[in-house]
């Protein structure tokens, strides 16, 4: 949890910190699921808040952004298999599992857009890449358009 | 799913006339041939329209399946035509035969768990004979979705359950994409929640999966015209109630499938090519008919609000139809070839605001990504979804991984 004070520069370790997180808990959360997915993690640290990225057996990469005060406001994905959302997502999962059954553009596209969550949800087996976020725990200043 | 968007419809209607011209190769639709299979784009199975949610944009043809080595059979309608996958899967209740599961090694029932971005379908493999057009693919691994003696969803099967013809919005899926297996590498390994191995019918385990072992594309079992397919549409204008075309078994293995001037786009791995749209390089881009609509990131154009108060949630409603087009370039083994398209967007909502039936919408289109409240756009999907829209009118060929063609080897996308 030194990183993210590292204001201003891309600082790329290959560390094993323990570092994974849930979706709206506390940076400990992060080793949780690495220690879930079976997977590694890699941390970077930008002005502001540290993403840690956890690249699971499968190849897909989890990245999880982590504010200065320690909570885990968005994670993004990208791989052959989707993350399990019930842990990447913890307590915002039954809202990402209701949302998904609102009115939608597809199976191959999701967006769900909630006070209190954001899911963006892409691809096919094989390919899957999306992000979730909770607004109310967005940096000052922090712009979704870096959540990659 | 692909419709359900839409589903708030009650009726929908016929705009202009239902195309019925040839493709844009200027070539006329073979419907008869060994290697020819009628497809239609239709309301679909009958429940969904009765259930108010009309399919719009699905592909569908009918699959012949047998029990291994017998000749006691079901043709099963509306069996939506995807290249955007690999395999057979049906939803069990439109299924009247009884067929074998399929064992891995350890004399286990192996069983998946096929995950979507909205939910996720789960059930067993069981084996069967298909047959399509005159091509035969013999003790395939067919997807067994709903079953009822395997009724327990794993935990790792996460998301909204599409088990159902309503919930899938077919009586199954005939994936016919570029790759042969339908997860490949990354279901190898367990941890996936995909391939499970069942002790019995209500204690399935996450399990790793050997390539061989995996839902197969069927096109690759088959004994000819086994190195991919031709997905071949009239062109649509505006909207129609139902669309006819064929899908062609095979590329350059008859005199009805050869590939004539279409530009080869290679693919990578993930199946993925680049588009080139406005100033946007949008690398993991896919063409896929088992996409509603064309999918595409572009904050200049008004979007229905995503919710109940319109026809057609989240997708663009531009007040005046727009002309785009897009560049499409091989993200596998480089070739020098690209390939442009002109397309239409038109107000979605519109396109759906009176009781004729609309089945096919040739200028349907949504965003790939979402706006924030501070109007910031997400752009974390670099992706261009090129769906069944591109196909009217045109002649999409795709070659399976592996596959010999004259145009080398797949996997790709040429029209």
């Amino acid at each position: 949890m030194l990183g993210w004070l590292t204001a201003g520069v891309l600082a790329s370790q290959s560390v094993c910190l323990p570092a994974l997180a849930t979706l709206g808990e506390d940076v400990s959360t992060v080793e949780n699921d690495r220690m879930h997915m079976k997977a590694q993690l890699r941390m970077t640290s930008v002005a502001g808040y540290a993403v840690h990225e956890i690249q699971t057996p499968a190849n897909t990469i989890v990245r999880e952004y982590v504010s200065a005060s320690g909570k885990v406001f968005a994670v993004s994905w990208s791989g052959p298999l989707l993350p399990d959302f019930r842990q990447t997502l913890g307590r915002y999962f039954d809202d990402y599992n209701s949302g998904a059954s609102d009115p939608r553009v597809g199976r191959r596209h999701l967006t769900i857009e909630r006070a209190d969550l954001v899911v963006n949800s892409h691809g096919h087996m094989r390919a899957f890449y999306g992000n979730a976020y909770v607004p109310s725990l967005l940096p000052p200043n922090f712009s979704v358009a870096d959540i990659k | 799913m692909r419709a359900n968007l839409i589903g708030a419809l009650i009726g929908m209607f016929c705009l202009v006339g239902c195309g019925g011209g040839g493709g844009s190769v200027g070539t006329t639709i073979p419907t008869t041939g060994s290697n020819v299979q009628a497809v239609t784009v239709d309301s679909g199975p009958a429940v969904l329209a009765s259930s108010g949610t009309p399919s719009v944009n699905t592909l569908y043809t009918t699959v012949t399946i047998c029990v291994p080595g017998t000749s006691t059979c079901q043709d099963i309608d509306h069996i939506q035509v995807d290249t955007g996958s690999s395999g057979l899967r049906i939803i069990s209740t439109v299924l009247t035969l009884s067929l074998p599961v399929k064992k891995d090694s350890s004399g286990n029932v192996i069983a998946e768990c096929v995950h979507f971005v909205d939910g996720s379908s789960w059930g067993p493999l069981r084996q069967a004979d298909i047959k399509i057009a005159s091509e035969t693919a013999s003790n395939l691994s067919v997807h067994i979705i709903g079953d009822a003696a395997y009724q327990t969803v794993p935990a790792g099967c996460t998301g909204t359950a599409e088990n159902s013809v309503t919930a899938f919005g077919a009586n199954g899926i005939l994936g016919v994409g570029p790759f042969i297996q339908d997860c490949g590498s990354g279901c190898v390994q367990a941890g996936g929640a995909t391939y499970y191995t069942c002790t019995s019918t209500t204690a399935c385990t996450d399990s790793g999966m050997p390539l061989a072992m995996q839902i197969t594309n069927p096109v690759t079992a088959f004994a000819t015209d086994n190195n991919g397919v031709i997905i071949e549409l009239p062109a649509v204008t505006s909207t129609a109630a139902s669309v006819s075309g064929s899908l062609i078994f095979g590329i350059g293995t008859q005199g009805n499938n050869g590939l004539g001037s279409a530009k080869v786009l290679t693919l990578d791995g993930a199946g993925a090519l680049t588009t080139t749209y406005k100033n946007q390089t949008l690398g993991q881009s896919f063409i896929d008919s088992g996409s509603n609509a064309y999918y595409f990131p572009d904050s200049s154009i008004k979007t229905c609000p995503n919710d109940n108060t319109t026809r057609a949630p989240g997708f663009y409603c531009p007040a005046t139809a727009v002309n785009l087009s897009g560049t499409l370039t091989g993200n596998g083994v480089a070739n020098g070839v690209s390939s442009s398209v002109n397309f239409t967007v038109a107000d979605a909502n519109g396109l759906f605001s009176t009781n004729a039936t609309v089945a096919a919408a040739a200028t349907l289109a949504a965003p790939s990504t979402s706006v924030s409240a501070d109007g910031s756009t997400f752009n974390g999907a670099d992706t261009f979804d090129w769906g069944l829209p591109l196909y009217y009118g045109r002649n999409v060929y795709t070659a399976i991984e592996n596959q010999n063609t004259s145009a080398g080897m797949g996997p790709y996308f040429a029209f």
